[in-house]
């Protein structure tokens, strides 16, 4: 009995020695500021050659730009489709297979492409191609409604487009940069039919070689691409694996060079890492706790209003993200264009109080779907803390995402829910969405004539400061006054990355572009 | 004799396929969640929606749902793909095979573990070899196997870089790669398998070497490895096939942990990735793939139980 004792001391004992050789290795390091713009990319001259492998935490929904559904898809579509307009860091329109572009008035855009473009099947890219793709992304089988203020698509000559708008549109220019944009072969849709998802044919830097559904997705260099000397890499592999520890794994032991999507917690940690180079950017997308103002008991502003000051978000932003996020109070993070960094929401605890009194209420309790990840869980209970001081109490539903959504969404039996906004690349399609009455996400579906004069005005101009003033309002008036919805933070995003790995750019709109990397070694 | 009984088995196959199918469909119909909404997330109107769903047939009722299903299955057509349009019998196939080398790493590990534990520790009864035997015995048990992954993951791909953290190199590709990353999921998938056999076979043996004959085989002479191996193992045996083909099922389940640990894209992946979507053509392909290959086992043990004793016939 002695042996067996001691044959389970010392097995415990490994265990602790396990454990404990795993947490000191990542606090060994000393501090080293890594954040920002990966270093190296502007003292050195890019390198050819080299194959790259991602860690992505989730597969492409599908490869048919109309069809796909997921936010997280742009990543794996960049490769393959080029868009008619790009966009840089700061999310500004920059050319892209469009080199410029004009707006005569305020209903007509013209576009000037690039010249000399073949998709990967030889297949020319002219207006042609323009004008099939932008017919069939606005046809019935496509799922993208980005581009409904188009009324018809021109051909002028071969490399010129014109596009008449049925309104004012100026979200039309960044909608390009977005499926929207993604050109592919006409030729190709022709030919594949219903399997054109297998098959997909772009203009892009990369070939997609290879798919093994929620495996991985093989890329090899486009060597006719129409950019000189681009892309660096050779390969392009990007391996899907949704779980963290997986993909922080595969990092560490080299079997990835780049891994995408580091959670605050662990960004701390790898911080201290000397082998690995951080690189972080505020992002657009946002916490939210959306409301149904059709529905008990958000169908009274006061009730509305309270709970937009019982949320001490700064608060929730030291506690849940180590300060890397920042508070949200109005749609777009301070960083953007659109947004105005003076907006505030105060935390005020009385006045939140007295306008639950003003509604004739003591104590409000009501049902908030929140989805059953524990980020989403931690986030909702530190709300459901906050505001009970105020006189809520929050009914936490965890479920899983796609159930959730389909009950707030579409059956409206719940009349809250904690989930994330994505972020759109135009303000507009924001604003749209969520605050106009035919918004998908203003689940109640009420509006108000000044607000949807706003949000149209906004869309009409397309001088950048102007359109920011118009936003500024309408956060005033919708988030601020009205409370349709309640932001709670933004988050940035982080890629983790070997110190080899250049040329990587993060960018507002979250969303990690692989083309133009390259290898230093 | 054994003709018959493998038609028999064949025709019971038929209205367990019928069931089971027929309740994951009801199942993965009355969870809410909409595989229309899913797939034109906020572009979803309410016109948009319903077209969308009379396109892919969900607006019917869910017993004709499942009889046009059924009818384009038996036909061999599974469909395909709400999401990627990919044919389902083309991506459950794929899967199958990765899913399926794992899976008889983990069965291989499991009788190779548990054979040996299970023979050292009846050697001698009550002897240190006997309690690290049942001490693994308890721990294959008691440890959850995703924990054991990460530990395992941390300990031999991160610190030591011996093995890949993850992915999957199938054994036609590269066979000394496919047993690098096969390792340590099976390894994890099968501690619970070997811990199974050791106990279950540790107490058949006991009981088999207290009977008669095996005394009658010491007296004749034979040696210790004799007498457990050709006396003792074959008759200790049934019980563990018995504990194998169940083990096979379970295994299978653990595959939805295991492989997403080790990002390894088997059936596992694939099933939970379809029902998160609410992808019922690829759920519905995957769910009968996997109750079919668990009657082909459950039929393939009650085969092995007459090869081991020869008294079990087969009506």
């Amino acid at each position: 009995m002695r042996t067996a004792k001691r044959i389970v001391t010392i097995f415990l004992l490994s265990v602790v020695l396990v454990i404990s050789g795993c947490s000191s290795s990542s606090s060994k390091n000393n501090a080293q500021p890594s954040t920002g713009k990966s270093a190296g990319a502007e003292n050195n001259e890019p390198k050819q050659g080299g194959s790259l492998t991602v860690a992505y935490d989730s597969d492409i929904s599908n490869y048919d730009p109309i069809l796909g559904n997921s936010g997280n898809d742009h990543s794996l579509l960049y490769p393959v489709y080029d868009t008619l307009v790009g966009y840089n860091s700061e999310l500004e329109a920059v050319p892209g297979l469009a080199k410029s572009w004009e707006t005569p008035n305020d209903k007509t855009l013209i576009l000037h492409l690039q010249e000399g473009v073949t998709f990967h099947d030889g297949t020319v890219f002219d207006a042609e191609a323009v004008k099939f793709n932008l017919d069939r992304i606005r046809s019935d089988q496509s799922n993208i409604s980005d581009l409904s203020s188009i009324e018809s698509v021109e051909v002028m000559d071969e490399s010129t487009v014109q596009l008449n708008l049925n309104r004012p549109d100026s979200s039309i220019i960044l909608a390009l940069s977005d499926r929207s944009g993604m050109m592919v072969s006409p030729a190709a849709v022709e030919k594949f039919g219903d399997d054109y998802s297998q098959n997909p044919v772009g203009t892009g830097p990369f070939k997609m070689v290879k798919w093994v559904r929620n495996g991985e997705i093989l890329f090899e260099a486009n060597d006719h691409y129409w950019q000189e000397g681009l892309p660096y890499l050779d390969k392009l592999t990007v391996k899907i694996m949704p779980d963290e520890n997986t993909r922080l794994n595969a990092l560490k032991s080299g079997q990835a060079q780049f891994y995408w999507n580091v959670s605050p917690d662990n960004s701390q940690a790898l911080k201290t890492d000397q082998n690995i180079v951080l690189d972080t950017k505020m992002k657009l997308a946002f916490y939210n706790i959306y409301l149904n103002t059709t529905m008990e008991p958000f169908n009274k502003k006061e009730v509305r209003q309270a709970l937009q000051f019982a949320i001490n978000r700064e608060a929730l932003v030291k506690a849940l993200t180590f300060n890397e996020g920042e508070a949200a109070y109005q749609t777009f993070p301070k960083e953007y264009w659109a947004a105005n960094a003076d907006l505030t929401i105060s935390y005020d605890l009385e006045k939140a109080k007295s306008l639950l009194k003003e509604a004739g209420l003591e104590r409000v309790s009501f049902e908030m779907f929140v989805p059953s990840t524990p980020f989403y869980q931690r986030l909702a209970e530190a709300i459901k803390g906050q505001v009970k001081e105020a006189g809520f109490d929050i009914n936490i539903e965890p479920m899983e995402l796609t159930k959730g959504v389909s009950l707030y969404f579409n059956e409206k039996q719940l009349p809250s829910n904690l989930t994330s906004w994505t972020g759109r690349p135009d303000p507009h399609q924001t604003v749209q969405l969520l605050l106009s009455g035919e918004g998908f996400y203003n689940a109640g579906g009420e509006t108000t004539a000044e607000r949807e004069e706003l949000i149209a005005k906004a869309a009409a101009s397309y001088e950048a400061e102007e359109r920011a003033g118009y936003y500024e309002q309408i956060n005033k008036l919708a988030v601020h006054e009205e409370a349709m919805t309640i932001p709670i933070m933004f988050v940035p995003s982080t890629g983790a990355m070997l110190p080899q790995v250049k040329g990587f750019e993060g960018t507002l709109l979250g969303k990690p572009k692989f083309s133009f990397l390259w290898l230093d070694e | 004799m054994f003709f018959r009984f493998l038609l028999r088995r064949i025709f019971y196959v038929i209205p367990m396929l019928l069931i089971t199918t027929l309740i994951v469909f009801s199942l993965i119909l009355l969870i809410p969640g909409d595989p229309a909404l899913a797939l034109l997330g906020d572009n979803a109107t309410a016109e948009k929606l319903a077209a969308l769903r009379a396109q892919l047939g969900l607006d019917q009722p869910i017993i004709m749902q499942y009889w046009h299903w059924l009818t384009n299955a038996i036909q061999g057509d599974l469909g395909r793909s709400l999401f990627t349009g990919e044919y389902v019998s083309d991506a459950v196939f794929t899967r199958l095979g990765v899913t399926f080398q794992v899976v008889a790493m983990a069965m291989i590990f499991s009788f190779a573990f548990g054979l040996l534990f299970a023979i050292t520790s009846v050697i001698k009864p009550n002897s240190w070899m006997d309690y690290i035997a049942r001490f693994f015995g308890v721990l294959g048990t008691a440890i959850p196997n995703f924990w054991l992954a990460m530990i395992l993951v941390v300990l031999f791909s991160v610190h030591l870089g011996w093995l890949p953290a993850t992915g999957f190199t199938s054994i036609s590709d590269h066979p000394v790669d496919f047993m690098k990353s096969v390792l340590l999921p099976s390894f994890c998938l099968g501690s619970f398998g070997a811990a199974q056999i050791t106990r279950q076979l540790r107490s058949s043996l006991i009981e088999v070497l207290e009977s008669d004959y095996i005394r009658t085989a010491y007296s004749k002479g034979l040696l210790l490895w004799q007498v457990i191996w050709k006396h003792g193992l074959r008759n200790a045996l049934l019980p563990v096939v018995t504990t194998a083909g169940l083990l096979f099922g379970n295994m299978l389940g653990a595959t939805v942990v295991i492989e997403s640990v080790f990002a390894i894209p088997g059936m596992g992946q694939l099933a939970v990735h379809s029902i998160l979507q609410r992808d019922f053509p690829m759920l519905q392909g995957v769910v009968l793939i996997m109750v079919l290959m668990i009657l082909i086992i459950n039929f393939i043990t009650d085969v092995i139980y007459g090869v081991l004793d020869p008294r079990i016939e087969f009506e």
